[in-house]
Protein backbone atom coordinates (compact mmCIF):
# COMPACT_ATOMS: atom_id res chain seq x y z
CA UNK A 1 0.00 0.00 0.00
CA UNK A 2 1.48 3.89 -0.74
CA UNK A 3 -1.28 5.76 0.65
CA UNK A 4 0.86 8.34 2.72
CA UNK A 5 -1.06 9.80 5.83
CA UNK A 6 -1.08 13.39 3.52
CA UNK A 7 -2.79 11.82 0.67
CA UNK A 8 -5.56 10.47 3.17
CA UNK A 9 -5.70 13.67 5.64
CA UNK A 10 -5.94 15.71 2.23
CA UNK A 11 -9.09 13.95 0.89
CA UNK A 12 -10.40 13.72 4.35
CA UNK A 13 -10.25 17.34 4.40
CA UNK A 14 -11.29 18.23 1.04
CA UNK A 15 -14.27 15.82 1.72
CA UNK A 16 -15.78 16.91 5.13
CA UNK A 17 -15.51 20.53 4.19
CA UNK A 18 -17.34 20.19 1.38
CA UNK A 19 -20.01 18.33 2.52
CA UNK A 20 -20.55 18.75 6.09
CA UNK A 21 -18.70 22.42 6.09
CA UNK A 22 -16.59 20.89 9.51
CA UNK A 23 -13.54 23.27 9.66
CA UNK A 24 -10.92 20.36 9.99
CA UNK A 25 -7.28 20.99 11.27
CA UNK A 26 -4.03 19.00 10.95
CA UNK A 27 -3.80 15.75 11.92
CA UNK A 28 -2.53 14.55 15.20
CA UNK A 29 -0.54 11.99 16.57
CA UNK A 30 -1.69 8.62 15.38
CA UNK A 31 -4.10 8.01 18.25
CA UNK A 32 -7.68 6.79 17.30
CA UNK A 33 -10.94 8.36 18.85
CA UNK A 34 -12.63 7.50 21.64
CA UNK A 35 -15.88 7.22 22.84
CA UNK A 36 -18.49 5.14 21.13
CA UNK A 37 -17.89 4.93 17.38
CA UNK A 38 -19.42 4.28 14.30
CA UNK A 39 -17.74 2.60 11.72
CA UNK A 40 -18.27 2.46 8.05
CA UNK A 41 -15.84 0.38 5.44
CA UNK A 42 -15.64 0.11 1.74
CA UNK A 43 -13.75 -2.34 -0.64
CA UNK A 44 -11.87 -1.44 -3.53
CA UNK A 45 -10.22 -3.26 -6.30
CA UNK A 46 -8.01 -2.83 -9.36
CA UNK A 47 -4.22 -1.48 -8.83
CA UNK A 48 -4.37 -2.57 -5.71
CA UNK A 49 -7.50 -4.33 -3.49
CA UNK A 50 -8.16 -3.70 -0.13
CA UNK A 51 -10.73 -1.85 2.04
CA UNK A 52 -11.22 1.12 3.82
CA UNK A 53 -12.70 2.11 7.50
CA UNK A 54 -13.89 5.36 8.91
CA UNK A 55 -14.52 5.63 12.59
CA UNK A 56 -16.15 8.87 13.79
CA UNK A 57 -17.61 9.57 17.13
CA UNK A 58 -21.25 8.28 17.40
CA UNK A 59 -22.03 11.79 18.87
CA UNK A 60 -21.03 14.26 16.18
CA UNK A 61 -23.22 12.43 13.23
CA UNK A 62 -26.24 14.18 13.80
CA UNK A 63 -24.27 17.64 13.33
CA UNK A 64 -22.17 16.14 10.10
CA UNK A 65 -25.60 14.96 8.84
CA UNK A 66 -27.70 17.77 9.33
CA UNK A 67 -25.01 19.84 7.84
CA UNK A 68 -24.66 17.36 5.01
CA UNK A 69 -28.56 17.23 4.36
CA UNK A 70 -29.06 21.39 4.95
CA UNK A 71 -31.36 20.57 7.39
CA UNK A 72 -32.92 23.43 9.67
CA UNK A 73 -32.28 23.61 13.07
CA UNK A 74 -35.56 22.68 14.55
CA UNK A 75 -34.91 18.91 12.47
CA UNK A 76 -32.78 16.73 13.79
CA UNK A 77 -31.54 14.08 11.50
CA UNK A 78 -32.98 10.56 12.43
CA UNK A 79 -30.87 7.28 12.44
CA UNK A 80 -31.49 6.22 9.56
CA UNK A 81 -30.56 9.81 7.67
CA UNK A 82 -27.49 9.87 9.99
CA UNK A 83 -26.38 5.83 8.40
CA UNK A 84 -27.07 7.10 4.89
CA UNK A 85 -24.73 10.00 5.36
CA UNK A 86 -21.99 8.31 6.55
CA UNK A 87 -22.19 5.62 4.10
CA UNK A 88 -21.73 8.45 1.73
CA UNK A 89 -19.22 10.10 3.26
CA UNK A 90 -16.89 6.79 2.84
CA UNK A 91 -18.26 6.77 -0.51
CA UNK A 92 -17.22 9.72 -1.20
CA UNK A 93 -13.74 9.49 1.09
CA UNK A 94 -13.09 6.67 -0.79
CA UNK A 95 -13.35 8.43 -4.10
CA UNK A 96 -11.22 11.14 -3.25
CA UNK A 97 -8.43 9.07 -1.79
CA UNK A 98 -8.24 6.69 -4.98
CA UNK A 99 -8.68 9.23 -7.22
CA UNK A 100 -4.88 9.50 -8.19
CA UNK A 101 -3.51 9.72 -11.82
CA UNK A 102 -1.87 6.47 -13.31
CA UNK A 103 -0.15 5.86 -16.44
CA UNK A 104 -2.33 2.83 -17.63
CA UNK A 105 -6.16 1.87 -18.34
CA UNK A 106 -6.10 0.32 -14.83
CA UNK A 107 -7.34 2.13 -12.32
CA UNK A 108 -9.35 1.53 -8.61
CA UNK A 109 -13.02 0.20 -8.51
CA UNK A 110 -14.83 0.94 -5.63
CA UNK A 111 -17.77 -1.48 -3.71
CA UNK A 112 -21.09 -0.66 -2.24
CA UNK A 113 -20.35 1.10 1.77
CA UNK A 114 -20.99 -1.13 4.25
CA UNK A 115 -22.50 0.74 7.85
CA UNK A 116 -21.45 -1.23 11.15
CA UNK A 117 -18.72 -3.05 9.60
CA UNK A 118 -16.84 -4.12 13.40
CA UNK A 119 -13.37 -2.60 13.44
CA UNK A 120 -10.59 -5.46 13.90
CA UNK A 121 -7.30 -4.38 13.85
CA UNK A 122 -5.84 -2.21 16.65
CA UNK A 123 -2.20 -1.04 15.77
CA UNK A 124 -1.93 0.63 12.61
CA UNK A 125 -0.60 -1.65 9.74
CA UNK A 126 -1.79 -0.43 6.61
CA UNK A 127 -2.49 3.47 6.63
CA UNK A 128 -3.88 6.12 8.51
CA UNK A 129 -4.71 9.21 9.11
CA UNK A 130 -6.75 11.22 12.01
CA UNK A 131 -8.35 14.60 11.38
CA UNK A 132 -9.90 16.94 14.32
CA UNK A 133 -12.75 18.53 13.28
CA UNK A 134 -14.62 21.97 15.12
CA UNK A 135 -18.31 21.62 15.47
CA UNK A 136 -20.76 23.84 17.26
CA UNK A 137 -21.02 21.39 20.05
CA UNK A 138 -17.27 20.91 20.21
CA UNK A 139 -14.19 18.92 18.30
CA UNK A 140 -14.06 15.54 17.58
CA UNK A 141 -11.72 13.22 15.95
CA UNK A 142 -12.41 11.07 13.09
CA UNK A 143 -10.15 8.41 11.62
CA UNK A 144 -9.53 6.70 8.06
CA UNK A 145 -7.60 3.31 8.00
CA UNK A 146 -6.47 1.54 4.58
CA UNK A 147 -5.98 -1.85 5.33
CA UNK A 148 -4.47 -3.88 2.32
CA UNK A 149 -6.20 -6.77 0.86
CA UNK A 150 -4.61 -10.50 0.55
CA UNK A 151 -3.35 -9.64 -2.66
CA UNK A 152 -1.82 -6.63 -2.37
CA UNK B 1 -40.75 25.68 -18.58
CA UNK B 2 -40.93 23.71 -15.61
CA UNK B 3 -38.52 20.24 -14.97
CA UNK B 4 -38.81 16.73 -14.69
CA UNK B 5 -35.92 15.47 -12.27
CA UNK B 6 -34.92 12.01 -11.66
CA UNK B 7 -32.39 10.91 -8.95
CA UNK B 8 -31.04 7.54 -9.62
CA UNK B 9 -28.58 6.93 -6.20
CA UNK B 10 -28.63 4.18 -3.58
CA UNK B 11 -27.76 7.15 -1.08
CA UNK B 12 -31.10 8.68 0.33
CA UNK B 13 -28.68 11.47 1.39
CA UNK B 14 -28.06 11.90 -1.77
CA UNK B 15 -31.23 12.38 -3.08
CA UNK B 16 -32.30 14.70 -0.44
CA UNK B 17 -29.40 16.98 -0.82
CA UNK B 18 -29.77 17.13 -4.58
CA UNK B 19 -33.79 18.46 -3.90
CA UNK B 20 -32.70 20.81 -1.38
CA UNK B 21 -30.20 22.35 -3.74
CA UNK B 22 -32.71 22.68 -6.36
CA UNK B 23 -35.28 24.43 -3.85
CA UNK B 24 -32.10 26.68 -2.55
CA UNK B 25 -31.79 27.40 -6.50
CA UNK B 26 -35.12 28.20 -7.30
CA UNK B 27 -34.85 25.70 -9.86
CA UNK B 28 -38.31 25.33 -11.90
CA UNK B 29 -39.31 21.84 -10.71
CA UNK B 30 -42.63 20.14 -12.30
CA UNK B 31 -41.31 16.75 -10.57
CA UNK B 32 -38.73 15.20 -8.15
CA UNK B 33 -38.29 11.49 -8.30
CA UNK B 34 -35.90 9.76 -7.15
CA UNK B 35 -35.10 5.67 -7.31
CA UNK B 36 -32.47 3.93 -5.32
CA UNK B 37 -31.03 1.58 -8.24
CA UNK B 38 -30.58 1.81 -11.89
CA UNK B 39 -33.67 -1.10 -12.35
CA UNK B 40 -36.28 1.67 -10.83
CA UNK B 41 -34.64 4.29 -12.14
CA UNK B 42 -35.17 2.87 -15.75
CA UNK B 43 -38.51 1.94 -15.34
CA UNK B 44 -39.35 5.44 -13.75
CA UNK B 45 -37.45 6.64 -16.96
CA UNK B 46 -39.91 4.41 -19.42
CA UNK B 47 -43.23 6.10 -18.08
CA UNK B 48 -42.49 9.16 -17.27
CA UNK B 49 -41.00 12.00 -19.61
CA UNK B 50 -37.93 13.36 -17.56
CA UNK B 51 -35.78 16.39 -18.47
CA UNK B 52 -33.13 15.83 -16.04
CA UNK B 53 -31.51 12.49 -14.81
CA UNK B 54 -28.56 12.79 -11.54
CA UNK B 55 -27.05 9.41 -11.83
CA UNK B 56 -24.59 7.90 -9.21
CA UNK B 57 -22.30 5.23 -10.97
CA UNK B 58 -21.82 2.48 -8.02
CA UNK B 59 -25.44 1.05 -6.98
CA UNK B 60 -26.55 -2.41 -6.01
CA UNK B 61 -28.54 -4.31 -8.59
CA UNK B 62 -28.38 -2.33 -11.83
CA UNK B 63 -25.14 0.16 -11.95
CA UNK B 64 -25.05 3.45 -13.53
CA UNK B 65 -22.91 2.24 -16.35
CA UNK B 66 -25.64 -0.01 -17.16
CA UNK B 67 -28.28 1.81 -16.79
CA UNK B 68 -26.43 4.13 -19.19
CA UNK B 69 -26.05 1.42 -22.04
CA UNK B 70 -29.96 0.90 -21.83
CA UNK B 71 -31.56 4.13 -21.53
CA UNK B 72 -29.33 5.15 -25.15
CA UNK B 73 -31.74 2.58 -26.82
CA UNK B 74 -35.30 4.79 -25.56
CA UNK B 75 -37.05 6.85 -27.69
CA UNK B 76 -36.63 9.60 -25.08
CA UNK B 77 -32.79 9.70 -24.90
CA UNK B 78 -32.59 12.53 -27.21
CA UNK B 79 -34.54 14.33 -24.70
CA UNK B 80 -33.00 13.82 -21.95
CA UNK B 81 -29.64 15.16 -19.82
CA UNK B 82 -27.58 13.12 -18.28
CA UNK B 83 -25.99 14.25 -15.04
CA UNK B 84 -23.53 11.82 -13.19
CA UNK B 85 -22.89 12.29 -9.58
CA UNK B 86 -19.73 9.97 -8.95
CA UNK B 87 -16.89 9.90 -6.82
CA UNK B 88 -15.78 7.29 -9.51
CA UNK B 89 -11.58 6.87 -9.46
CA UNK B 90 -11.48 5.10 -12.57
CA UNK B 91 -11.10 7.88 -15.26
CA UNK B 92 -10.88 5.96 -17.65
CA UNK B 93 -14.17 4.02 -17.96
CA UNK B 94 -15.82 7.95 -16.91
CA UNK B 95 -14.04 9.03 -20.06
CA UNK B 96 -16.21 6.63 -22.17
CA UNK B 97 -19.79 7.43 -21.21
CA UNK B 98 -18.72 11.35 -21.82
CA UNK B 99 -21.61 12.34 -25.09
CA UNK B 100 -22.83 15.82 -25.72
CA UNK B 101 -26.11 15.46 -23.49
CA UNK B 102 -24.03 13.35 -20.73
CA UNK B 103 -22.34 15.69 -18.14
CA UNK B 104 -20.56 15.22 -14.96
CA UNK B 105 -20.12 16.34 -11.55
CA UNK B 106 -17.57 15.34 -9.07
CA UNK B 107 -17.99 14.37 -5.51
CA UNK B 108 -18.18 16.14 -3.13
CA UNK B 109 -20.45 18.78 -5.06
CA UNK B 110 -21.06 22.06 -3.78
CA UNK B 111 -24.56 23.89 -4.58
CA UNK B 112 -22.29 26.33 -6.73
CA UNK B 113 -21.65 22.53 -8.82
CA UNK B 114 -25.45 21.79 -8.73
CA UNK B 115 -26.30 25.32 -9.70
CA UNK B 116 -23.84 25.41 -12.61
CA UNK B 117 -24.50 22.08 -14.30
CA UNK B 118 -28.81 23.20 -14.32
CA UNK B 119 -27.66 26.61 -15.66
CA UNK B 120 -26.03 25.07 -18.50
CA UNK B 121 -28.75 22.50 -19.28
CA UNK B 122 -31.54 24.83 -19.09
CA UNK B 123 -29.94 27.14 -21.27
CA UNK B 124 -29.11 24.30 -24.12
CA UNK B 125 -32.55 23.39 -23.83
CA UNK B 126 -33.94 27.08 -24.55
CA UNK B 127 -31.43 27.31 -27.19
Amino acid sequence: MTFTEIELYDALKRVLTTMTFALVVEPRPKDAPSGELLCAAISFGGLQNGKMYLRIPLEIMPELAGNYLATDDTHSPNTQEQLDVLGELINVVGGAVLDRPVGSNRAYELGIPVIGEAYAPGPVYGSRTVAKLWLERGWAELTVDILPGENS
Amino acid sequence: MNYNVLVVDDSSAVCRVIKRCLEILEFPLEDYFTANDGEKGLARLQKTPIHILFLDLHMPHMDGYEMIEKIEKLPSWSNLTVVIISSEPNKHRLRALMKPNVLFVPKPFTLEDIGDVVDKITKDMLA
